[in-house]
């Protein structure tokens, strides 16, 4: 079965003595066959000798008797020479071929005269005959036959021993061959298979030990060569896969805190919002109720107007009335001169007095309206004042305090942005190590194939692998292209939010300092409105006071009217009571002064309120605006943060974007680990 | 008996592909510095100390009179040439490739005759031709001698 089995396996070793067998066989046969022919013909040779000798012995000795016909000496040779074992028979026969004298032994009869009884052996008798002949004239001839039995079993006995020889000393060859192949060449090839086997296994610690210095010796040299390459070529590209995923770790890292710091800008941005809207609100405020005091100082302003325009009016009248007032009064001195003239005065002036009490009336009653314009006024400048310093102050004060938060928190981002700008430089840093990794990780795996490819049948394994790590490396390569593109948009964005934050920051500056503007403007207008709303009390007052004069005037007119009835009555009736008249004409004179002086009095007032609600209203719609204008300017800064704002938002996307990249990238670099893991250096 | 499909290291210079056979290649380097050596022609690079083995480097490209390519990657293919070790400076080593030996067809013959005795064979892959150097043929005896001399004197 064994013998079955190592013939049906074509090992090399089997061919090998196959071959060896075949032709040892042949050449033995060819060997042995000569050898037994050789010593046939030999033997043939010393059997022709003996013919050639014992027939000239028998042919001397046999010439004499067969000339004298006297056979009887023949006899005792005949039987001394058929004493000789393999002499079966010997025969003389005479000239006429009569058999004259034989001695046989045996069966002599089937005697072969030639020497061919087979290839190798000889015919059992073999006979030869000799003429006796003297003097050229023939006298007989003897015949000698010799057994070949001996010489047949010498040479069967060499027929047998000699392949049996030959084929011990076969088998010896044979097994010393195969000995020698077992030793020296199966074992060390079979151990090289396994190693082999290993390697396809990725098993690289595969080493041989072995001093020989044959070709097998520098298979295995060269074995070990390669094996220690693949070795050298598996852990440099282990150490750099191993390299790229830590550079890639680092990177997640720093892609983490810029995604962290753009979700801080993000908040801090989304507080800004907050505020600036916050502070557009009080804007709107401010807006609002400098508008509104604006319309109440118009209000107030045509108020004033018509109480200057009253006062005005008042003041005329007072003019006329103390015109008159002295005419009467020199009338009434006049009359005491001349009391015709009196009388017909004293008519005029009652006629004078009641237009006069007509005209105080209307005073009182403009006067009336006066106070009424006067106290609203006051009302009003009182509400401004309240206004401007409640609602409009804390409006422009929240304004201010969100302005410095966004100032603040403008810094804040910018300063995060800064940093992002950093951080994408960092990355840049890697990528370009993971750029160097990746071609050096491609030279390895085209090295590695090239070693697989020359490796042969064993190297086929080993060649997918380095054809997979090839493809990993052309993928990370492709990957980090990508990356690189991506950060290149970050870099873009940021650049743009560094733009945009720039923009941010001198927008907040111009809105702080319009805020301060505001602030000073209202600051002032609330100076002034306190001044106007002080002013509006005390001609509230004045006018109050003046309605009292007034009034007091009209009843001292009433009393005048009144007593210049009496007096013209009891000048028609009486006519002496001259004196009393002059004195109430001059009481008259008196209190009409003091009118004409309060109404004086009056209009400088209103003129200063006047000016006063005029520069007021100025500075009002100053502050509208200015507030208009910070308006604006909030609404563009609002524009601003919001494109930060999204901006931010989009880093933050192209961030995710790029963190499933590494996360590809990083998978990618696992299972090239992985594979790289599957070898087994050590 | 010849295999049905043979591999080649495939690579690229001034935008063209060229093509070794594999068993011809010992490795593949990055660029790295080479010690000139004077009185040579322009073409050759230097000689590199490979692991204790001197080794002439020649820029392929300047041997074909190409135009240098800007973006170059600048690899250095190890091939064997006789007992001989040669390196030789490509724009970029592509990838191996299997090319079917009934697709390899000898050059045109108007292509033959002096200067173009590096042309071995032309093969095709996905519909492209391909030119595979004959690494014997790249220098003459003449080149070949003043290489030694080189290497002698860098080595001594």
């Amino acid at each position: 079965m064994r013998l079955l089995e190592l013939l049906g396996s074509k090992t090399l070793a089997v061919r090998f003595g196959l071959i060896l067998f075949a032709i040892l066989s042949a050449g033995q046969i060819v060997a042995g066959a000569w050898y037994v022919l050789r010593e046939r013909s030999h033997l043939e040779g010393s059997f022709n000798k003996r013919f050639d000798h014992l027939g000239a012995l028998l042919v001397g000795v046999s010439r004499q008797p067969l000339f004298s016909f006297d056979y009887s000496p023949l006899m005792p040779f005949l039987d001394e020479m058929s004493r000789d074992s393999e002499i079966v028979a010997v025969r003389v026969y005479d000239s006429n071929r009569n058999l004259v004298a034989h001695k046989v032994k045996g069966d002599a009869d089937s005697a072969a005269s030639g020497m061919d009884g087979g290839v190798f052996f000889f015919p059992d008798n073999v006979a030869r005959q000799f003429d006796v002949s003297m003097a050229g004239q023939s006298l007989g001839r003897v015949e000698i036959v010799f057994s070949a039995v001996n010489a047949n079993s010498e040479l069967r006995t060499l027929i047998i021993i000699t392949p049996v020889f030959l084929g011990v000393l076969l088998l010896l060859v044979m097994f010393t061959v195969y000995r020698f192949f077992a030793k020296y060449v199966a074992a060390p090839i079979k151990s090289l298979n396994t190693g082999i086997e290993k390697v396809g296994k990725k098993d690289l610690t595969v080493y041989f030990a072995s001093d020989r210095e044959d070709e097998l010796g520098e298979t295995i040299l060269g074995f070990n060569y390669l094996v220690e390459a693949l070795r050298t070529y598996m852990a440099r590209l282990s150490a750099t896969a191993m390299d790229v995923t830590t550079a890639i770790r680092q990177m997640e890292e720093i892609f983490q805190k810029v995604g962290d710091g753009t979700n801080s800008q993000i908040e801090s941005v989304g507080r800004m919002r907050e505020r600036l809207s916050r502070m557009d609100l009080s804007q709107k405020d401010v807006f609002e109720s400098a508008e509104r005091a604006a319309s109440l100082f118009q209000e107030n302003l045509s108020s004033q107007l018509e109480i200057r325009a009253s006062v005005t009016e008042i003041a005329s009248s007072t003019d006329d009335l103390f015109k008159s007032t002295d005419i009467a009064y020199s009338a009434v001195s006049d009359m005491s001169s001349s009391s015709r003239q009196i009388a017909d005065s004293a008519d005029e002036l009652a006629k004078t007095i009641e237009e006069t009490s007509a005209s105080v009336e209307q005073i009182t009653s403009s006067i009336k309206l006066v106070e009424d314009h006067a106290r609203q006024s006051a009302q009003v400048a009182a509400d401004v004042t309240m206004t401007a310093n409640s609602t409009g102050m804390e409006a422009v004060r929240a304004a201010r305090d969100g302005m410095m938060n966004i100032q603040q928190e403008v810094a804040s981002s910018s300063e995060i942005i800064q940093r992002l700008g950093t951080r994408s430089k960092d990355i840049e840093k890697i990528l370009k190590v993971i750029k160097d990794v990746t071609e050096q990780t491609n030279l390895l795996s085209l090295n590695a194939a090239i070693l697989a490819a020359q490796a042969g049948e064993y190297g086929k394994g080993f060649g997918v692998v380095a054809d997979e790590i090839g493809s990993l490396a052309e993928r990370t390569a492709m990957s980090t292209l990508e990356i690189s593109n991506i950060v290149g948009t970050i870099q873009r964005e940021i650049r743009d939010a560094v733009d945009s934050t720039g923009r941010g920051i001198t927008r907040v500056e111009e809105g702080v300092s319009l805020v301060g503007r505001v602030e000073d403007a209202l600051r002032q207008t609330l100076a002034n409105s306190e001044k106007a709303s002080k002013m509006a009390f005390s001609i509230e007052r004045a006018t109050v006071e003046q309605g009292n004069s007034i009034r007091h005037i009209s009843k001292v007119v009433d009393r005048v009217q009144h007593m210049t009835k009496h007096v013209t009555l009891a000048l028609k009736q009486q006519g002496n009571a001259l004196n009393g008249l002059v004195g109430s004409a001059g009481t008259v004179r008196d209190v009409t002064e003091v009118v004409k002086k309060g109404m004086d009095e009056q209009s400088t007032g209103i003129q200063l309120i006047s000016r006063n609600l005029e520069l007021t209203n100025d500075m009002m719609s100053q502050v509208s605006e200015a507030t208009f204008a910070q308006k604006k300017e909030t609404g563009e800064l609002i524009q601003d943060i919001v494109s930060i704002h999204d901006m931010g938002r989009r880093t933050i996307e192209i961030i995710d974007e790029m963190k499933e990249t590494l996360t590809t990238l990083y998978a990618e670099t696992e299972n090239m680990q992985a594979e790289m893991k599957g070898f087994k250096l050590q | 008996m010849t295999e049905p499909v043979q591999q080649y290291t495939l690579f690229i210079m001034g935008g063209k592909e060229f093509a070794i056979e594999i068993g011809l290649v010992v490795e593949i380097l990055q660029r790295q510095e080479a010690m000139p050596v004077p009185n040579m022609p322009d073409f050759l690079v230097g000689i590199i100390d490979l692991r204790g083995r001197v080794i002439p480097v020649i820029d392929l490209r300047k041997r074909f009179h190409m135009a240098p390519v800007a973006k170059s990657k600048d690899r250095i293919i190890i091939v064997r040439k006789g007992r001989e070790r040669l390196g030789m400076v490509v724009d970029n080593v592509m990838e191996i490739v299997p090319l079917e030996s009934k697709g390899i067809t000898a050059p045109p013959s108007i292509f033959k005759g002096p200067g173009s005795e590096y042309l071995k064979k032309i093969g095709k892959t996905g519909g492209r031709m391909i030119v595979i150097l004959d690494v014997d043929r790249l220098l003459n005896r003449e080149e070949m001698f003043m290489l030694n001399e080189a290497i002698n004197s860098g080595a001594g």
